[in-house]
């Protein structure tokens, strides 16, 4: 009873990492539920807060293809701490390799829903809202599932099944390592769809120019204040560009005006 | 032809949204990232997410197939501010803006409002409320994490609402006045749309650097730094680059590009190239350094 309510608890985490508010799958928030099945609140708030400032500490390159894991790392943190007696810290470090195995099977995901892009992407070709639907909620339960899978599966014998997965990821760590790398290269070929569906090949310059603007404003600042920041020089780039048209345009219109033959062709 | 390219048949601005269908579209938006994938993003679920609008500015059924199509392009939707690019890029849709002009404004409008939900939330908000919240939690008392949850979740809630409420109005009072010049108009959105994918293409794929060293005069040398020496982001743009020219120029199909930055990511991991939590099994000598 106790494995399928936690079970249950690590699905609906596992979709609030994607849907929602995205704030229950936190780690201070899902360990303390944890802690609650588990009839240990007190230990469930005290992993929480040492889980939720390692994460926090990690660079936010790291942060981000990482947090993924942090249900399974949440879970078996609070499952290690309740059922084998380690203190808060010492289980967030054993419990570590969950956070890796989460990661992975999120990445394996990023790669896996290409299937599930190319039925929506047949759906919008029929208007077929409820294929569209399909497409984009099936993936999504199935990770929770695998999640929640995992999490049952490693209940019972949490130091064991820790242990288990440590020598898994040794061995086989690597594949998901595999999957992570490509889930992380992969938004390269959304970007060179995206690049052809502009006719980019006119305008070359503005995007070596957006790229080197990134590179300069990413050496000092954080990556999102340099993606924020190259967004408003586009901004400023593309109106730019508009009155510069615009300028063009109606200086073109008053010259043929001017000359009176091509105004009045007719 | 490729699912989403075209131009619209009907080109008549259509009527405004109206709150019902808006306030659809802001509970549709909590779903945005369901089925987040790694080629295009949060696209399937922003598309799904925009369908109500979508259907009530194009009345026309091969106008909507269109619009649908190129909605499912890269988008990212994960942060909480992501509605305000889903206002604007309703607000094009309704005056029936040319193809180029709405990607090029989606592109740009959902990373910055992404970039900035993102560093909002977790550069101000969350470590500001988790520092206080941690060490209510840590010596037991429940009301830490009441607050945290309550905090991060009210915030997020109100950010949603507003912002896609204030790109729609916005958006709309600019597309008005914009779209009266339409070839402009895309020429300067189509600049900026591109601008900002070279931006991107540095920013986006930041997560992955080669985390190997190599011996240099009895010092041990980063390769990542020595590639960044050379020009930093280097690894995405020739990507990028190659990717490029197999969709372009060697027409190949969406699954050979897949394939390939598949293979160069398990090639890879096997050889330890790019670090992280698990090692290769292979006894590499980088990989003992």
């Amino acid at each position: 009873m106790e494995g399928i309510l936690i079970a249950l608890v690590v699905f609906l985490l596992a979709m609030d990492q994607q849907i929602l508010t995205r704030t229950l799958h936190r780690p201070l928030v899902a360990c303390t539920i944890f802690g609650m099945l588990l009839s240990n609140t007190a230990i469930g708030m005290a992993v929480g807060a040492s889980l939720e400032m390692t994460l926090l500490s990690f660079d936010t390159a790291r942060y981000y293809l990482h947090r993924p894991g942090s249900v399974l790392y949440s879970c078996f943190a609070v499952l290690l701490a309740v059922k084998a007696g380690m203190n808060a810290a010492e289980a967030a470090g054993v419990a570590l390799v969950f956070l890796g195995i989460g990661c992975g099977i999120a990445h394996l995901f990023d790669v896996g829903s290409l299937v599930f892009l190319q039925q929506a992407r047949k759906a919008a070709e029929t208007r077929d809202e409820k294929k569209l639907t399909m497409a984009n909620f099936l993936p999504l339960v199935l990770r929770a599932l695998i999640f929640a899978v995992i999490a049952f599966a490693g209940v019972s014998q949490a130091e064991n099944f820790t242990t288990a997965m440590e020598t898994f990821g040794d061995r086989f760590g690597w594949i998901l390592e595999g999957f992570a790398a490509a889930g992380a290269l992969l938004p390269l070929v959304g970007f060179a769809v995206l690049l052809r569906n502009l006719s980019a090949k006119d305008m070359p310059g503005a995007f070596f120019a957006g790229f080197a603007c990134a590179v300069l404003a990413g050496s000092t600042l954080s990556f999102e204040a340099a993606a924020a920041v190259c967004a408003l020089l586009a901004f400023g780039l593309g109106a730019f560009a508009y009155h510069l048209n615009l300028n063009e345009t109606s200086s073109a219109s008053a010259e043929k005006t001017k000359k009176g033959d091509s105004g009045k062709w007719w | 032809m490729v699912v989403g390219t075209g131009k619209y048949t009907n080109t008549n601005e259509a009527f405004p949204l109206d709150r019902k269908t808006l306030n659809q579209i802001f509970v549709r938006s909590f779903f945005a990232d369901a089925s987040h994938n790694g080629e295009t993003g949060s696209s399937a679920g922003w598309c799904w997410a925009l369908l109500p609008g979508l259907k009530q500015i194009h009345k026309n059924e091969e106008d909507l197939a269109l619009s649908m199509g190129h909605e499912l392009e890269y988008v990212s939707a994960a942060s909480p501010m992501a509605t305000l690019a889903m206002g604007v890029t309703l607000a094009l849709e309704q005056q029936k803006c040319d193809l180029e002009t709405i990607r090029s404004a989606r592109t740009v409008a959902s990373a910055a409002a992404d970039s900035f939900g993102t560093a909002l939330f977790d550069y101000v908000i969350v470590p500001v409320s988790a520092v206080g919240c941690c060490s209510l939690a840590a010596n037991g008392n429940i009301a830490g994490v009441l607050l945290y949850f309550a905090v991060l979740a009210v915030l997020s809630v109100l950010l949603r609402y507003v912002m896609l409420y204030y790109g729609y109005s916005k958006g709309t009072r600019a597309a008005e006045s914009l779209c009266r010049h339409k070839d402009a108009l895309k020429q300067g959105a189509r600049m900026a749309g591109i601008f900002m994918l070279g931006a991107m293409t540095f920013l986006f794929i930041r997560g992955l650097q080669p985390d190997m060293y190599l011996p240099n005069n009895y010092q041990m040398v980063s390769f990542a730094d020595a590639l960044e020496s050379v020009l930093p982001g280097l690894l995405p743009l020739g990507m990028l680059g190659i990717i490029w020219h197999m969709l372009t120029k060697k027409n190949r199909s969406l699954l050979m590009c897949v394939l390939l930055l598949l293979a160069v990511g398990m090639l890879g991991a096997l050889l330890g190239l790019f670090g992280g939590f698990f090692i290769s099994p292979l006894h590499l000598p980088w990989l003992n350094l």
